[in-house]
């Protein structure tokens, strides 16, 4: 799950929400989704928990260098 | 001698009154000068005189035109007046009769502006259909602004507490005096070029109208409509509003308001995810319960309820039989039948019943089956289920010792070697 970015394991989640609020579905496959949407609620909590905060660049020149006041 | 014709002074006024009426310049005269002699009647007619350094003109503007005057004219202030010429004919006298007055100065500041936004418009700059809608959750956000100045620290303090996932790139721009229009272009048309943002904030904090004013160039609108990366525009105060506000992708009151445009705040993406956690459990919930509804509605449908029923009609119908057995057989014959029948239909009801425990009997091994292959169950109970690369392990023959394994247990999984492993359960 490493390689997603927030928005799309937001958006994987957002899917299995709505495929499993529908309700058509196998128990099996709807004890599978719900542990996956699980993990995945979990991973954008913590991605955003942990967050360094944002880095700041400046275009300087053509070239990116660190931003100071 | 010829006869001398007098004209009446009426006569005459009348005769320039004409004059100056049917004269084409004298009907839409645009003229600059400063106020003299400003007297406000109290209906809101103003009175006043127009001069420059040489001459001076009377000056009319009735109340249904001067209540749109949005400043307050005073003496020795430099105006621009939009009217027409003609003769007052009580005094003689010709004057102004005043149709718009602007501050001049400021007032052409605001008369380009208002022209070009009126060009701009016309030429469909600010077509809603034109915008581009600003990522949900921007990577890398463009900031275009003096590098220096409280904005560009408004910014990226209001970015980093609300979207601290987000990195942002400052393209240090002029934003005011002359040189800011040609920077701004190079800058909106360099970050396109880099094409490293995913959104743009191009602004400034408040200023002066002049300040404000590379905002309001006919080249900066199009540079900023030519953008193929979304513009958040967020120039001045609240009370601002420039060309680049109505050409951008969205327009945000302020610096401030411009940051919190670009990115959702994480407080309202925390909430939004402790929803969509809730609505998965219910939803699973809903789920289990509608299953077990449906179990529940077939254990008590008519035939496990109440097995004899089924046998009832069959039963009826043997008795109809044998009373016409009974009418027709002579009484011993009869009585050895009915003996019979009774035995019939006792053996038929022994074997309805039997079948029906037997079915009865399969459909609880089914039941159980269901509840022990449901995997929360049997979790629940302290089972586990191991896997290896994600496949479910059935046999010692499927590992090797030192090999890497997955227990998933009830609230999540354990990672395990194996150390060894022997046959036999």
């Amino acid at each position: 799950m490493k390689e997603n970015t927030f928005e799309q394991a937001l958006e994987k989640l957002e899917v299995l929400v709505r495929e499993l609020e529908n309700g058509e579905i196998e128990l099996n496959d709807a004890v599978n989704k719900y542990n996956e949407g699980m993990k995945l609620s979990k991973y954008c909590h913590d991605l955003l928990k942990d967050a360094e905060g944002v880095i700041v660049k400046m275009m300087k020149d053509d070239k990116l260098v660190d931003f100071k006041e | 001698m010829e006869e001398k014709k007098y004209l009446s002074v009426t006569a005459l006024t009348k005769y320039l009154k004409y004059k100056f009426d049917n004269d084409a310049h004298l009907k839409n005269v645009l003229l600059k000068g400063e106020i003299s002699n400003f007297k406000r009647h109290s209906r809101g007619h103003f009175y006043f005189t127009l001069k420059d350094d040489k001459s001076q003109i009377s000056a009319i503007m009735f109340a249904s035109s001067s209540n749109r005057v949005k400043f307050t004219p005073v003496d020795g202030m430099s105006i621009l007046v939009e009217g027409y010429i003609t003769i007052y004919e009580a005094s003689g006298n010709y004057q102004i009769y005043v149709s718009k007055m602007s501050e001049d100065g400021l007032g052409n500041l605001y008369l380009a502006y208002e022209q070009l936004k009126k060009k701009l418009s016309s030429e469909g700059l600010f077509n809603a259909s034109h915008k581009i809608k600003i990522p949900r959750f921007p990577e890398t956000i463009a900031v275009l602004t003096s590098p220096t100045g409280a904005a560009v620290q408004d910014i990226i303090n209001i970015i980093n507490r609300r979207f601290p996932l987000s990195s942002i790139i400052v393209y240090p721009t002029l934003v005011q005096g002359e040189y800011a229009k040609d920077d701004i272009v190079k800058q909106l048309k360099k970050v396109n070029d880099d094409s490293l943002c995913d959104v743009i904030i191009l602004g400034r904090g408040g200023g002066s109208i002049e300040d404000l004013w590379p905002f309001n160039e006919e080249d900066v609108a199009h540079a900023i409509y030519n953008s193929k990366i979304p513009i958040i525009s967020s120039v001045g105060h609240e009370t601002d509003t420039t060309i680049s506000d109505y050409v951008s992708d969205l327009r945000a009151p302020t610096p401030s308001g411009g940051a919190e445009l670009a990115v959702p705040d994480q407080l309202d993406l925390f909430n939004y995810l402790d929803r969509m956690s809730n609505q998965n459990r219910l939803s699973l919930t809903r789920l289990l319960n509608s299953k077990i509804d449906k179990l529940k509605r077939v254990e008590s449908s008519i035939i496990f309820r109440d097995p004899l029923r089924m046998t009832e009609n069959k039963s009826r119908r043997l008795d109809h039989l044998s009373d016409k057995l009974e009418l027709l057989n002579p009484i011993n014959r009869l009585k050895q039948s009915q003996e019979d029948l009774i035995k019939i239909t006792k053996r038929l009801n022994d074997y309805y019943l039997r079948t029906l425990n037997k079915k009865n009997s399969e459909y609880n091994l089914m039941i159980n089956k269901l509840e022990l292959l449901n995997p929360l169950s049997i979790m629940k109970k302290g089972y586990s289920v191991v896997k290896k690369e994600g496949k479910v392990l059935k046999s010692i023959k499927e590992v090797k010792v030192n090999e890497k394994i997955d227990i998933q247990v009830n609230d999540g999984v354990i990672s395990a070697n194996i150390i060894s492993k022997r046959k036999g359960v």
